[in-house]
């Protein structure tokens, strides 16, 4: 007795455990995105979508250096546990294998294209194909003190010390100044409590955006038209040396080489810094009086240049598995959820939309005055390069400017070896 | 009543019958348990790294190319020395602080060795991501508490020439009570003749320590360097939360860049060889460490 007792016990495990490895089968439709606003916002309004035709939309929603594993782990395992993907957009070229092309499932005159950025919409397609439709866009700007930036007493002092104006640096090299400027001893502690700016020097992915950013200010690339290698060029070398110079002479936090988005955004917010390279979703974080010292003080303005001004295009896009077994109903809720109505109420929420109509709203640019920026810095954008060996790309460059900003190597020894490294990745 | 252990299975008159069912029962769980859990994965990964396979790409086989690759990546050489280094640092400092922390508790009263077993027991059950994430605060160069109290400026996990000390020191005070308990149990079970005997002679304690304590404990001494090693060697969930292998890739040990591999790249094939690797690696040393340990008196 106790025996088949047992059994059973051990038949219902394996069972369950057999049952709860297949994909969902229930009428609701499964979403894989990440812990962000924007996201938040899009839960908020789709409770109007459930209501119209009674699908039920659940969000797994994930950290960022989660997300993408784990969306490809359930592709490989063909488990069909999402429906809807959000991804970041550069791992579109790795996605074309795993998402469902928009042809036959959506009609995009409905969806308004025109309207969309054009460097967003280019980066949601792969050979022409729509795999994923954009949902949000992001851009790195400079944030800077304004309220320091416009004081008389700083002012003077600037000039009198560099021999020009006071302003939000246009080159490289006028940043560098004014980092110099301003990192100081604020409190006569003996201590320097105030950084001319920050630095996201995390690996992989922060430090990867960022002096990305600056070495394309540089006029470098990272691969020339014929494949090869240039990421060791004299613009890169120049701009590792720029990027290593502001760590080494002290102007940015000495936790520098591990900051992430969320370091950087509090060293701002706390008023320890006097510019930061960020993106633009930090703007409304920077205004908020919850969390920010510097409510109210914040300027923006575009990256400085060397040879031409450059940022690295983020933002998601939003697709329909090719293993989901409710593709049609996937379909719809996108269809919903990328409508201009449906995108005008989440950019009033908070989430940055990459639409002309909506950037150059005036009502919008009233509730979100860095609108005024965001438009042309997100037309002027790069994207991440487009190839599906993206991630081991980001992580050699990433290592490399991480070895010299930490003074691990010298910027042409970090370049060098990142330059042998990817001659061995596939394009 | 008195509960009957035979529940009805005696035979009136006859010899009782021996219990099978339990033991059948037992064997065929683990079978199943093992199969599935152990032998199925390692046949599997096996299978995998005789394949290049860089999803979403189709599976191609290669046999043994994947090993061969390996010896000569050099980043896999790189976070194999990186691992040595970590294992022998940590090893070192836990041996050390646990025997001699372990032998300063022997000798105090039992009372307040109850008292410290218990609270040497608290870092050891933490989770390793806790332990990880709670360190990852104090190191905080910002607004960390070692900053606060030391009244430095440290970038603890940034700066290169602390990053490894500071990987280090987490994982000795993770781990270090558990090292300092076994000891503590191995000398509360050596025989406490000897000590009086070595009293009586006029030994001191380094004499003690020397001829008596250590070579009574070796067999001890040598299963802990076996059970921490491959701890050791498979680190990965600390470092992983600490530094994420950086500054650069100084803190990339093993298994970091073997998680790299599968879940960043996406190279399963070559993933399981490193894998495969590893396990070999770790098998071979601690055979040796066990041979070791059985070779002694």
């Amino acid at each position: 007795m106790k025996i088949r007792a047992m059994w059973c016990v051990l038949l219902f495990f394996l069972a369950s455990a057999f049952l709860s490895a297949q994909g969902q089968s229930d009428n609701s439709l499964h979403v894989s995105a990440l812990d962000w606003l924007p996201v938040h916002a899009m839960r908020e309004i789709t409770s109007e979508f459930e209501a119209e035709t009674g699908i039920t939309v659940t969000y797994d929603i994930l950290p960022y250096g989660n997300l993408r594993q784990k969306q490809v782990t359930e592709f490989v395992a063909g488990t069909g546990a999402y429906d809807v993907i959000h991804y970041d957009l550069p791992w579109i070229i790795e996605y074309t294998s795993y998402l469902e092309p928009w042809e036959g499932h959506i009609d995009p005159t409905e969806l308004n294209l025109d309207g969309i950025v054009d460097p967003i919409l280019n980066a949601n397609q792969a050979d022409g194909v729509f795999y994923g439709f954009p949902v949000n866009t992001d851009a790195l700007m400079l944030y800077y003190r304004a309220d320091l930036f416009s004081d008389p007493a700083e002012k003077e002092a600037f000039q009198s010390a560099y021999g020009y104006e006071l302003a939000p640096p246009e080159t490289w090299d006028q940043f560098y100044d004014v980092a110099e400027f301003f990192t100081r001893d604020t409190n006569g502690d003996g201590e320097i409590d105030l950084w001319g700016t920050t630095l996201q020097g995390g690996v992989v992915d922060p430090i990867w955006c960022e002096w990305i950013t600056v070495f394309w200010s540089w006029g470098g690339e990272i691969f020339n038209e014929d494949g090869s290698v240039s990421i060791n060029s004299e613009a890169g070398v120049e701009s590792l040396e720029f990027y290593t110079s502001l760590m080494r002479d002290g102007l940015a936090p000495p936790d520098s080489p591990r900051y992430g988005f969320d370091e950087t955004t509090a060293a701002m917010q706390q008023g320890r810094v006097a510019m930061s390279i960020n993106w633009i979703f930090a703007a409304p974080l920077y205004n908020d009086p919850a969390v920010s010292q510097v409510e109210g003080n914040v300027g923006y303005t575009t990256v400085p240049r060397e040879v031409t001004h450059a940022s690295y295009l983020g933002g998601f896009g939003m697709g329909v598995a090719r293993d989901s077994n409710k593709k049609e109903q996937a379909f719809q809720y996108l269809a919903w959820l990328l409508h201009p109505d449906q995108q005008r109420k989440l950019a009033e929420l908070g989430s940055v939309i990459p639409r002309e109509t909506l950037l150059t709203d005036p009502a919008l640019n009233a509730q979100y005055p860095f609108y005024e920026f965001a438009l042309p810095v997100v037309q002027s954008a790069r994207p991440a390069p487009r190839m599906l060996d993206y991630a081991r790309v980001a992580e050699i460059v990433a290592v490399a400017a991480s070895d010299a900003l930490t003074g691990q190597a010298s910027p042409s020894e970090a370049l060098d070896r990142a330059a042998q490294e990817l001659e061995s990745v596939s394009r | 009543m008195i509960s009957n252990p035979f529940r009805g299975r005696i035979r009136p008159g006859g010899k009782q019958r021996r219990r099978r069912g339990p033991l059948l029962y037992v064997v065929t769980f683990l079978t199943i348990a093992i199969a599935a859990i152990v032998v199925y994965p390692m046949v599997y990964a096996l299978y995998t790294s005789a394949l290049d396979w860089r999803i979403p790409m189709p599976a191609v086989f290669v046999g043994f190319e994947n090993y061969l690759n390996a010896f000569r990546d050099r980043l896999l050489l790189n976070s194999a020395w990186i691992t040595v280094r970590f294992v022998g640092y940590s090893l070192v400092a836990e041996l050390l602080i646990g025997f001699f922390a372990a032998y300063a508790l022997f000798k105090c009263p039992f009372a307040v060795q109850r008292v410290f077993q218990l609270i040497l027991f608290l870092p050891v059950v933490l989770p390793p991501v806790v332990v990880g994430l709670v360190w990852r605060l104090l190191y905080s160069a910002d607004n960390g508490l070692l900053n606060y109290f030391l009244g430095a400026r440290h970038s603890w996990l940034g700066d290169p020439s602390l990053v490894f000390f500071s990987v280090v020191l987490v994982e000795v005070w993770h781990w270090t009570p558990l090292v300092t308990l076994v000891f503590l149990a191995g000398l509360n079970a050596l025989p406490a003749d000897l000590f009086d005997a070595a009293s009586v002679d006029g030994a001191h304690e380094i004499g003690i320590l020397r001829h008596i304590v250590i070579p009574l404990m070796e067999k001890v001494i040598w299963v802990v360097i076996a059970i921490r090693s491959i701890e050791l060697i498979k680190v990965f969930d600390e470092i992983y939360v600490l530094t994420g292998g950086g500054p650069g890739r100084m803190t990339e040990v093993v298994s970091l860049y073997n998680y790299k591999l599968g879940f960043v790249f996406f190279e399963f094939g070559y993933a399981a060889a490193v894998s495969w690797i590893l396990l070999i690696v770790t098998l071979v040393l601690v055979r040796r460490i066990l041979m070791r340990m059985l070779r002694s008196r």
